[in-house]
Order: structure tokens, then C-alpha cells, then sequence
């Protein structure tokens, strides 16, 4: 296995961005639309029945959280969907491969790609709840995006390592179905952990989504500081070993074995 | 000097030998021919050459290095046009190009002035702003043939470049690897069509099952494995092997493919052979050049006929 080169994976950042830019509309759209339907229709629907909890309101207590849900499904959109399709039926990773590029620096490329859509949703998310008072702790912006860059990271090179395994569209209901959802619903987002069992709740910490968002908890709010550090260290361990992990995927899907 | 060189080349798929262990060696500034039926291990050969699969075994040269040390140095020299269209569809055409030059590390402005320059090449001018897959098949060749040159390089490598083309796209992609060949760029070309690789080929290999069976010029080849006619000869089933007999009776070397029979007269000269088989009712002939066709069939011949 051979160490990416950033200069090369950039050359792969830069094409998936000049096609985006003849999509960005629907893009945006979306960024700034979901988030918003979301907001409102929780905050209406349940947040009328929820009156605090750990004594922030509904909203507030969801906002940090679903800043990560946003950004885990915009970074496995984009490198599953998307990568797949470049991957498999474009055959684009192949034409990237006659030149000096190698597997490596593509898998850097995409991971980075991933991982810039990611940071753009957030962008947009948090400008929107700054707009409507939800978020007020301006000085943690650059914290709140380097976390969500190790998010965005970590979840790209995940769905990469999916790509590389499946030969259709279909195949990635398994992914979405079996770890994406369980990751929204039981990562302490739309209510704390610890209302679940104990045992439960620490399988999954074995997971990145309820880290990021016990950092993101700690730098809206100031709250449980531990667990953000923990979360902090886990993260800087885990996206290496990921990106790793999907550049050996790749290479193992499209070089044939001898 | 020799820009590919490889000794006991050799590449496996799990149980299957796709390239049995080759030599060859490739002139800087020649065409080479890879050719042979599907499956002969052609793209297998090229696919290592350009740095795409690892060998097995044996050792591959390219440009004077291991093919698969620094790959990235040695690939920046290199242009390969595949075999399947892998074109970016999500660009236009100038996209393309400016896009393929960006991954050789050519500036901008750099990459703009080549893309024009190839764009006319191919005759693609009007084209710039098109969607892919608004082009047709032959255009899309062209395309890539357009792309394996932005980086100018030493060693072009064409996969089948004219397969599935009309004659007239056909004879344009000829004319161009023409003045590439004149301009020195040295050419690997795998094809099944002979009479393609006869036109563009300083050298062939003729490979079947991972092996190759012979290598030279083609017109050197041509003279020593079939001489320099063909007659073929089209005699009904009943007095077929009559026929046969009397032929290596005349010590008429032949090759019998179906009704027809393909005889190779050599020095004995065909005037004979001519007049024995106008002896023959419900036959019909042709008197041609000896090509290397011809030679493909005799080697091949019989194993795609199973």
C-alpha cells in the first residue's frame, strides 16, 4: 500500500468539484431546506410535548446533534452514491489510474470531497441556527468545524469501504438500513443516551456518531467535558485507520488479485 | 535502444495464466503490435505495462525502470487509450481534457493551449462545450485518443483503438497514429484486425493463450510463414478431399477451413495450383496477397475453429 500524495488527491477534489458546480442549486436546496424542515417540524411536533431536557429545551438540546446527523448522511451520500457511481459505473477511478495518479491518492481525493460537502452542510446549518438563536457560541465555530471535519472524514472513508464491497445500488439498503439509522436514532441526538440501556449505550461508543456529537454537546453548551475529550481522541484514532482501510478496499476491488 | 522490455513476463488470475511468461522488447520510436484472438492475454500485457496490474512474475522495464517502482514517474510519460470507453461523463469534452491534464500536473493555461492543439488534431474542433454522450462512438474514440496525448508522451499505448468504428473513423485514427509515429512517439497497438496492424506495425507478436507465438516485421513474417500468395480455393464436399490430396501431392502446403481450401504456393508458383483447380466443378477462387491474416488463421486458426 502506498501513502496518498494531498497534491494528487487534490487533483481528484477538484474534479468532483467542477462537476458539482453544474449541480449546486439542487445542492444548496437541500443544505438549507432539510435542516429547516427538520427544525420545525421536531421542534412543533415534539418539542411541544418536551418541556426541558437536561435543561435545555427541545430544540436546543437536538441542534448540536443534528448538525452530525446532517453531516454523517451528506458524507455517506456523496461516497457512496456518488463514489460508487465514479467508481463502478463511470469507470472514472480507471482513467485516473492511467495517469500518475494512483489508488491512494483517489480514495484521498474522494475522502476529501466527502468531507468538504460535509463541512459545506454544516456551514449552512449553522449559519441557519445562529438566524434563529439557537446558536450562540461564535467563538466555537472553528472547533465545531474541525469537528465535523473528522466526521466528515470518518464517515467518507466508511462509505468508501462499502462502495468497494457491493455490485449494485441496492446493495447499500444493508448500510443505510442496518448502521446509518441505528447511528441517527441511538447516538444521543434526539434524546440522551443514557435514557437507554447502560449496555447499549456503551456498544455504541464503539461507534464515531455519538462522539461527535458529545463533542458537539460540550462546545454548543459547555457540558460533560470528559466525554468530549474522549470523543476527541477516538476520532483523530479512527479516521487514519478508515481512510486506510477504504484505500485498501479500493485497490482490492479494482486491481485483480495474481 | 529499447523503451519496454520484459523477460518471463508473466500474470495469473487466481488458476488461470493470462500471460505465461513473454519476452519481447520494444525499439523507442517503433509501432508494435500486440496481436491475437479475445483472450490471447494482449490487454493483460498492456495493463502491465502502463503500470495498471502487477506482474506475477518476471521483470517489466519501462523507460529504463521497473515498472513498478515509482510508478507515478514512469506513468507521467505515458498515454493510454482503453479498450472500454471510461471518458468522464460528468464533463464536456475540453473538461476532459483539462481535467486529465490537471491529474499530470500541467498548468492551466498549458493544459488550454494542448487541449486546442489536440482538439484540432482529432478534428474535434466544433465539439469543446459537448456532452459525451452526445458524441458518437468514432468522436469518442478520438476523444480518448485526444486525452492519451495531453501529457505528450513517449509511449503511447492504444487497447483495440479502432474496434466497433466505421471505415471512415477507422482510416482517420490510422492517419493520425501515422504522423504520432513520424513524430517519434513510440506505439504499443493490441488489435484483432491484421490489416490494421500490417498498415501501422513496424513490429508484431502474434499471442494466443498467454503466450507469443512468433514476432517479427509483418512483411518478414508473412514471407516466411505463408509465402507471399494466397490462393483460396472453394471446392463442393464430394471432391474436397480428392482435392486435398492432389495438392500434397504437388507439395502444395494448405489449410483446410470449411468448403475452402487455403493454399500457399510459395516458390513452386501458383500456375499449377491455378490450373488444377479450374480442373474442378462447382469451384471458385481468389488469387491474392499473402497477409497477415493469413498467418493468424494458420496459428490461431485452429483453436478458435473448436
Amino acid at each position: 500500500m502506498n501513502s496518498p500524495n494531498l497534491k494528487r488527491g487534490l487533483h481528484v477534489w477538484r474534479r468532483n468539484f467542477d462537476v458539482f458546480k453544474s449541480y449546486y442549486i439542487p445542492s444548496l436546496t437541500r443544505n438549507i431546506l432539510e435542516p429547516l424542515i427538520l427544525l420545525f417540524g421536531l421542534g412543533l411536533g415534539i418539542g411541544t410535548l418536551v418541556e426541558t431536557v437536561n435543561g435545555l429545551s427541545y430544540l436546543e438540546f437536538i441542534a448540536p446533534g443534528m448538525l452530525v446527523s446532517f453531516g454523517m448522511i451528506t458524507a455517506t451520500f456523496e461516497c457512496t452514491f456518488g463514489a460508487y457511481t465514479r467508481m463502478a459505473e463511470q469507470k472514472v477511478y480507471n482513467n485516473m489510474l492511467a495517469t500518475p495518479l494512483a489508488i491512494e491518492d483517489i480514495v484521498l481525493g474522494e475522502i476529501l470531497w466527502g468531507t468538504t460537502k460535509t463541512l459545506f452542510s454544516a456551514m449552512v446549518m449553522l449559519v441557519i441556527l445562529m438566524l434563529i438563536g439557537l446558536f450562540k457560541e461564535f467563538a466555537m465555530i472553528p472547533l465545531i468545524l474541525l469537528n465535523m471535519l473528522a466526521l466528515g472524514a470518518t464517515f467518507s472513508a466508511l462509505a468508501i469501504c462499502v462502495s468497494a464491497n457491493v455490485s449494485n445500488y441496492e446493495s447499500f439498503n444493508f448500510y443505510f438500513t442496518i448502521v446509518i439509522t441505528p447511528l441517527m436514532l441511538f447516538s444521543g441526538i434526539y434524546f440522551p443516551a443514557d435514557k437507554m440501556p447502560e449496555w447499549f449505550e456503551n456498544l455504541m461508543l464503539a461507534f464515531p456518531t455519538p462522539h461527535a456529537v458529545n463533542i458537539n454537546h460540550y462546545l454548543f453548551y459547555g457540558i460533560n467535558s470528559g466525554d468530549a475529550i474522549t470523543g476527541a481522541i477516538y476520532l483523530l484514532l479512527f479516521v487514519p485507520v478508515a481512510v486506510m482501510t477504504a484505500g485498501y478496499f479500493v485497490r482490492k476491488r479494482l486491481i485483480p488479485a495474481g | 535502444m529499447s523503451i519496454v522490455e520484459a523477460v518471463r513476463l508473466k500474470r495469473s488470475f487466481g488458476d488461470f495464466l493470462a500471460v505465461a511468461g513473454i519476452d519481447f522488447s520494444i525499439d523507442s520510436g517503433s509501432c508494435y503490435g500486440l496481436l491475437g484472438p479475445n483472450g490471447a492475454g494482449k490487454t493483460t500485457t498492456v495493463k502491465m505495462i502502463q503500470g495498471f496490474l502487477p506482474r506475477s512474475s518476471g521483470s517489466l522495464m519501462v523507460m529504463g525502470r521497473d515498472i513498478e517502482s515509482k510508478p507515478a514517474k514512469t506513468k507521467s510519460q505515458i498515454g493510454v487509450v482503453p479498450q472500454e470507453n471510461n471518458l468522464d461523463r460528468d464533463l464536456t469534452v475540453l473538461q476532459n481534457l483539462l481535467t486529465y491534464a490537471r491529474y499530470f500536473d500541467i498548468s492551466p493555461n498549458e493544459a488550454v493551449s494542448r487541449a486546442e492543439e489536440l482538439l484540432r488534431f482529432l478534428e474535434l474542433d466544433g465539439k469543446w462545450e459537448a456532452q459525451i454522450t452526445a458524441l458518437s462512438g468514432g468522436m469518442q474514440r478520438r476523444l480518448a485518443i485526444a486525452r492519451s496525448l495531453i501529457n505528450r508522451p513517449r509511449l503511447l499505448i492504444l487497447d483495440e483503438p479502432t474496434t466497433g468504428l466505421d471505415p471512415e473513423a477507422r482510416h482517420l485514427i490510422w492517419r493520425r497514429i501515422q504522423t504520432l509515429k513520424q513524430q517519434g512517439v513510440t506505439i504499443i497497438l493490441t488489435t484483432h484486425y491484421m490489416e490494421e496492424a500490417e498498415r501501422l506495425c513496424d513490429f508484431v507478436a502474434m499471442m494466443n493463450n498467454g503466450t507469443i507465438l512468433m514476432e517479427g516485421k509483418p512483411a518478414d513474417l508473412i514471407e516466411k510463414e505463408v509465402g507471399k500468395e494466397v490462393i483460396e480455393a472453394t471446392i463442393s464436399k464430394t471432391e474436397i478431399e480428392k482435392f486435398s490430396l492432389e495438392m500434397e501431392r504437388m507439395n502444395i502446403k494448405q489449410e483446410q477451413r470449411g468448403e475452402t481450401v487455403y493454399l500457399y504456393p510459395n516458390k513452386t508458383g501458383s500456375e499449377n495450383v491455378l490450373q488444377k483447380v479450374m480442373e474442378y466443378r462447382h469451384s471458385s477462387l481468389i488469387h491474392r496477397k499473402a497477409s497477415l491474416e493469413d498467418i493468424f488463421l494458420k496459428l490461431a486458426g485452429r483453436k478458435l475453429d473448436e
